[in-house]
């Protein structure tokens, strides 16, 4: 909210200090100032009020003006070329030497050959807000040879209103906070007004049909209205804290909103059909325009003020277009009045309709000083010439629950939360200066709370505004004793930091993509309809809760491959499935290395690389994996794609991604892929549990044996074969040779592996691996049709 | 006869000397030494002939011989080592590379920032002792809202704008806007005391220069019997301390948050102008810089898990993990954290 030092400090006049020491006093109470700007406080003392006493058209331009102006005793001649000039009114001129809020210097200049001894200024030359264009006219009381930073200069303090200080969202609400925070007695705002309205004629006629939505309802008529501008104080003042100049009765009731924090509306009294105000819950959908031309679809609930053919304003938010005060208006219904917090905003949320008023409505505003703000619009439009008021006054309150609330503030409960030491009369003080009105009881303080301050409802609510008033800085600092144990955590949590590790050393990139992505690109890398969507996305590109990593890795992949020796990207985040379960997983991402990164050749990157490191990452955690051939599908190379297991439960997958798939992305080269449950990985690998196990000492013998298998059979099954024959002195196996080729069949492969056999007890002789051998050897040629290589 | 055998001597010892200091190879050394000292070699050949000399000659003679022997065993010795030396130095030099050429390019990988943040937290947690709390990214209205004292028309839900994922039943199922929830299942689960820390991703519906959909948060909660402000001071300095060096300094300021009462926002000292303000960008010139947000627990969300609050009392405290990177790093753009751009991923 916008707040004008100027306004605050007429309102609380004891009120000292610059904008910015006010603007520290609300900060530090934790009513933090975001911004503070100068509205014409800073103009040059050089731009002043004048009288323009002659204007003539410049001869050699139709659009220039020549003016005379008065500065003090002299009569200077001014070239402008704005049309609405004109001979016997204010305006503000710029002197020579003068210089304009954006730079500009005032110098004496010639305009076709006829000298100019200043400029005269336009509203947003001067920096006071927009204006209507054209040259700021004053009004005919203004002072002449005026600076106007004296006349009219402000500072503007942009402030953070908490949400659960609805009495703030006014300048009577900041003066009288800053009243409390700066020690200086506050009296009860009593704006000017007109003393005792004529009530000859008969007020408005008004009926309340839901008693429970509306709080209080006041209105008054005023008539013989003539819709002109406000006055140039009141203009600016507006546009200073955010408000655009419209005309009289919108000005007055914006201005007595800034100033109270009431929300006020004006009807043009011709366009209430019936002449009465029907106030209620729509029954049934139906749509409305409200003031801003956009029609808005009403749903049962919302509450609206109707005349005899529908709704003519959205209760609390905005007026209809219906009965909008126009140029031509001549009698006026105004409204105040105090709405259900909770269905303003629930209408507002709906229809994304945040007004001024709304904003003030879901805060709550104060039933107690709703005669006030009422009486005090009516009074400007009436001071301002613009209408008259002297019909009877609409007033009823349906729903208002008048209770004085008391809160018992207990000393010890202040100290045991807070720490703070306060002794009575310091504590009274305190209490006093809020407007607590303290009585001292038994072991504490009664307070009674004053009615704006709806935010006090508890104890807890007195001791947080002790807090505020004596500030954190009185409070010691203390460790608390922590001696709860062990401490918990998941063991994800506490292996994670091993694991990115892991393959951060090995070259991988960590990314952190959004959750969510387009359900377009989740398709494209194979996951339709897997994620979870959004139902109030940023876009469609975010719309989509991701089911798998592997989009975002990809274009990890495709955004930085022409920036990396070897593209590799770790991924650890939550994966959700359409049941909208979560799941954390480990995914990686690589491609190969260039082929020409240096001036020595690299490693080939392929399967057996990537499946080399995982297998070193599972026997570090100690996690005793099987690689499994995976089942072909649109995401995988067919042949290319392993299930790595852990028993009978399935931990990941690894493989080359499917060559359609990549070339779906334009990826030409072969890019590998892996997925690893995280929490699964971190649960098999906290249980992994090392045994001790004695090592031989005696030598070992080792035999190398070449196996003529089937291309087909597997290295697992090979391996499977031994294990179930599993010879007693047989204590390892190393494969070091696949080959195809010349002297092999072309339908088989030779396997070589070395067989290492030793005994725990003794020296192994020739004989003894000899007979085990023959009979190993025997056993694997007769389960796996091979053969032996000579 | 005697002065012949001396004579052959002679010549053997200066033939010897020439064949071995003009020996090219190990090999070829050694085949002259065994032509010339070996058992069938010229040495053995000439003593053969010992025996028709006198018996008063032969002394002398075999003196002779074995002086010959020693002396060309020894020039034996040196030519083999020079030798070796030699071949060594051949060696080394064919083996002698350009040391300057680049080494072998390892690839260096990068650990996301904010991931090496949320590391450097939770041991900072783990180290005062509290335990690490996880919950769901899909969260309940109950949990996220309602239980922490945000009823569904409270204006505080501005400040938190919600993704929603639909839902039928009376809580209807969101992304969690902050890490709070989490307090709430752990408070609903186990008595006081209770110290926790629950770090994770968050979501709110915002995106600018200065706000992304998604960003981290950790948080902060302690209840116990006797649990007030003073405590919180205390752990909040200590924390933020641990972070960015003892002695920077933390103001408290008041604040509301729904779930907290008293509430407060706390400040650093500008780690950018240390306090100097000035025309300082980071702090705008005030010298400090906001960093977190913390308070009492509320009495409200007590109820909501069953603690009697005339009991027990604690805080809570919640930082994001973006701003304390970024602050870190001196990163000014938020939204390069998601980006995952090497060139940015890289400098960490």
């Amino acid at each position: 909210m916008k707040v004008s030092v100027r306004w605050i400090k007429e309102l609380a006049p004891k009120l000292l200090g610059t904008p910015q020491a006010l603007a520290d006093r609300l900060t530090r109470s934790g009513i933090e100032v975001e911004g503070i700007a100068d509205f014409g406080a800073k103009l040059d003392a050089k731009i002043i009020t004048v009288l323009v006493t002659d204007v003539v058209r410049h001869p050699e331009a139709d659009r220039l003006s020549i003016c005379t102006v008065q500065v003090k005793s002299e009569k200077i001649q001014v070239v402008c070329g704005a049309p609405n000039v004109k001979a016997g009114k204010k305006f503000v001129l710029a002197q020579i030497g003068a210089v304009l809020p954006n730079g500009l210097t005032i110098a004496q200049t010639q305009l076709r050959g006829v000298t100019s001894n200043g400029m005269l200024c336009s509203q947003s030359e001067l920096g006071l807000g927009e204006g209507s264009g054209g040259l700021l006219e004053l009004d005919d009381e203004t002072p002449l040879n005026k600076s106007v930073a004296r006349l009219f200069g402000d500072t503007i303090l942009e402030v953070a209103i908490p949400p659960n200080r609805g009495d703030l969202l006014s300048h009577v609400g900041i003066a009288r906070e800053l009243s409390f925070l700066s020690g200086i007695a506050w009296s009860s705002f009593k704006s000017p007004l007109i003393k005792g309205f004529a009530t000859t004629k008969a007020g408005p006629k008004v009926k309340i049909h839901n008693k429970k939505l509306v709080t209080r309802y006041m209105a008054r008529v005023v008539d013989e209205v003539t819709i002109g501008s406000s006055p140039l104080a009141v203009r600016l003042r507006l546009e200073s804290v955010g408000f655009r100049a419209i005309n009289h009765v919108v000005d007055a009731t914006n201005y007595v909103m800034c100033e109270t924090g009431h929300p006020l509306h004006a009807f043009d009294e011709r366009d209430i059909n019936g002449g009465i105000l029907t106030i209620d819950a729509v029954k049934s959908a139906t749509q409305f325009a409200t003031l801003d031309g956009v029609a808005r679809d009403l749903l049962p609930g919302d509450l609206v003020i109707c005349d005899a053919s529908g709704p003519v304003a959205l209760a609390g938010i905005m007026g209809g277009k219906n009965s909008e005060v126009k140029s031509d208006t001549l009698t006026l219904v105004v409204e105040a009045a105090v709405f259900s917090a909770d269905q303003i905003r629930k209408t507002s949320r709906r229809l994304a309709l945040h007004t001024e008023s709304s904003h003030r409505f879901e805060r709550e505003v104060s039933v107690e000083s709703l005669p006030q703000a009422l009486a005090r619009v009516i009074s400007l439009i009436v001071t301002w010439g613009a209408g008259k008021a002297s019909h009877a006054l609409f007033d009823s309150s349906p729903a208002l629950k008048s209770k004085n609330k008391s809160i018992i503030l207990r000393e010890v409960r202040l100290q045991a939360l807070t720490g703070l030491a306060l002794g009575s009369t310091e504590l009274k003080k305190i209490l006093t200066t809020l407007g607590l009105v303290p009585k001292k009881v038994v072991g504490g303080w009664k307070c009674s709370v004053p009615a704006y301050r709806k935010d006090l409802t508890r104890e807890i609510d007195l001791i947080e505004e002790v807090v505020r008033l004596t500030g954190f800085d009185k409070i010691p600092s203390v460790l608390p004793k922590l001696g709860y144990g062990v401490p918990a955590e998941s063991n994800l949590s506490r292996l994670e930091d091993r694991l990115i590790s892991f393959f951060v050393d090995h070259g991988f990139f960590e990314t952190i993509h959004y959750s969510f992505g387009s359900p377009e690109v989740h398709a494209k890398a194979g996951f339709v309809n897997k994620g979870v969507l959004l139902e109030n996305p940023l876009s469609a590109d975010l719309s989509e809760l991701r089911p798998s990593l592997l989009p975002a890795l990809l274009s990890a992949y495709i955004k930085n491959k022409g920036a990396l020796l070897w593209p590799a990207f770790i991924e650890n985040r939550t994966l959700f499935n359409e049941d909208r379960k979560e799941s954390r997983s480990i995914a990686g991402l690589f491609g190969t290395r260039l082929e020409k990164s240096g001036w020595q050749s690299a490693t080939p990157i392929d399967f057996y690389f990537g499946k080399g490191l995982l297998e070193q990452l599972f026997n570090i955690f100690k996690i005793p994996v099987l690689f499994k051939k995976g089942e072909a599908s649109t995401t995988w190379h067919p042949g290319q794609v392993a299930l790595i297991y852990v028993g009978d439960i399935l931990l990941g997958t690894y493989g080359a991604l499917h060559p359609r798939l990549l070339s779906e992305h334009d990826i030409k080269d072969s890019v590998w892929y892996f997925e690893i449950n995280g929490a699964l990985f971190a649960d098999l690998a906290t249980q992994a549990s090392t045994q001790f196990v004695p090592f031989g000492t005696y030598p070992a013998i080792e035999r190398d044996i070449a196996l003529v298998v089937d291309r087909t059979c597997s290295y697992d099954q090979i391996q499977q074969a031994i294990e179930e024959f599993s010879p007693a002195l047989l204590v390892g196996t190393h494969l070091f040779d696949v080959y195809t080729g010349e002297h092999v069949p072309h339908d088989k492969k030779s396997i070589a592996i070395r067989l290492k056999y030793q005994d725990s007890q003794k020296t192994l002789t020739d004989e003894e691996v000899s007979r085990v051998h023959a009979s190993l050897l025997q056993n694997l040629c007769q389960k796996l049709g091979a053969s032996l290589r000579e | 006869m005697k002065e012949q055998l001396i004579s052959l001597l002679d010549s053997l010892d200066s033939d010897g000397v020439i064949a071995f200091q003009t020996a090219t190879t190990e090999d070829s050394l050694y085949q002259a030494k065994v032509g010339l000292l070996g058992k069938k070699g010229k040495l053995t050949d000439i003593l053969k002939n010992l025996g028709q000399t006198s018996a008063e000659d032969r002394p002398q003679i075999g003196a002779k011989a074995n002086l010959v022997r020693d002396h060309l065993e020894q020039v034996y010795n040196q030519s083999l080592v020079q030798l070796r030396d030699q071949a060594i130095h051949a060696r080394l030099r064919s083996e002698t590379i350009d040391v300057t050429l680049p080494g072998f390019q390892s690839v260096a990988g990068h650990r996301h920032p904010i991931s090496q943040m949320m590391s450097e937290l939770k041991k900072i947690f783990r180290e005062i002792g509290f335990d690490l709390a996880e919950g769901p990214e899909i969260e309940t209205d109950y949990y996220n809202f309602e239980a922490l004292n945000i009823p569904p028309a409270h204006p505080a839900r501005d400040m938190q704008d919600t993704f929603y994922l639909g839902g039928l039943d009376s809580s209807p199922l969101l992304l969690r806007t902050h890490t709070s929830p989490v307090q709430i299942r752990v408070m609903e689960n186990k008595k006081p005391p209770i110290a926790i820390a629950s770090p994770g991703v968050v979501y709110r519906r915002d995106s600018d220069v200065s706000h992304t959909p998604m960003f981290h948060q950790i948080e902060g909660l302690l209840v116990d019997k006797g649990i007030n402000l003073t405590h919180l001071k205390g752990t909040i300095e200590l924390f933020l301390r641990k972070i960015f060096g003892h002695k920077t300094p933390v103001r408290f300021r008041p604040s509301y948050f729904p779930f907290t009462e008293p509430s407060a926002e706390v400040d650093i000292g500008c780690v950018f102008c240390h306090g100097a303000g000035g025309s300082c960008r980071l702090c705008k010139g005030t010298g400090w810089i906001e960093i977190l947000g913390c308070g009492l627990v509320d009495p409200e969300v007590f109820r909501f898990v069953k603690i009697d609050s005339e009991v027990y009392s604690g805080f809570a405290f919640g930082v994001g993990i973006e701003r304390l990177t970024m602050l870190k790093y001196g990163i000014n753009d938020l939204r390069l954290f998601f980006e995952n751009s090497v060139q940015f991923l890289k400098q960490f």
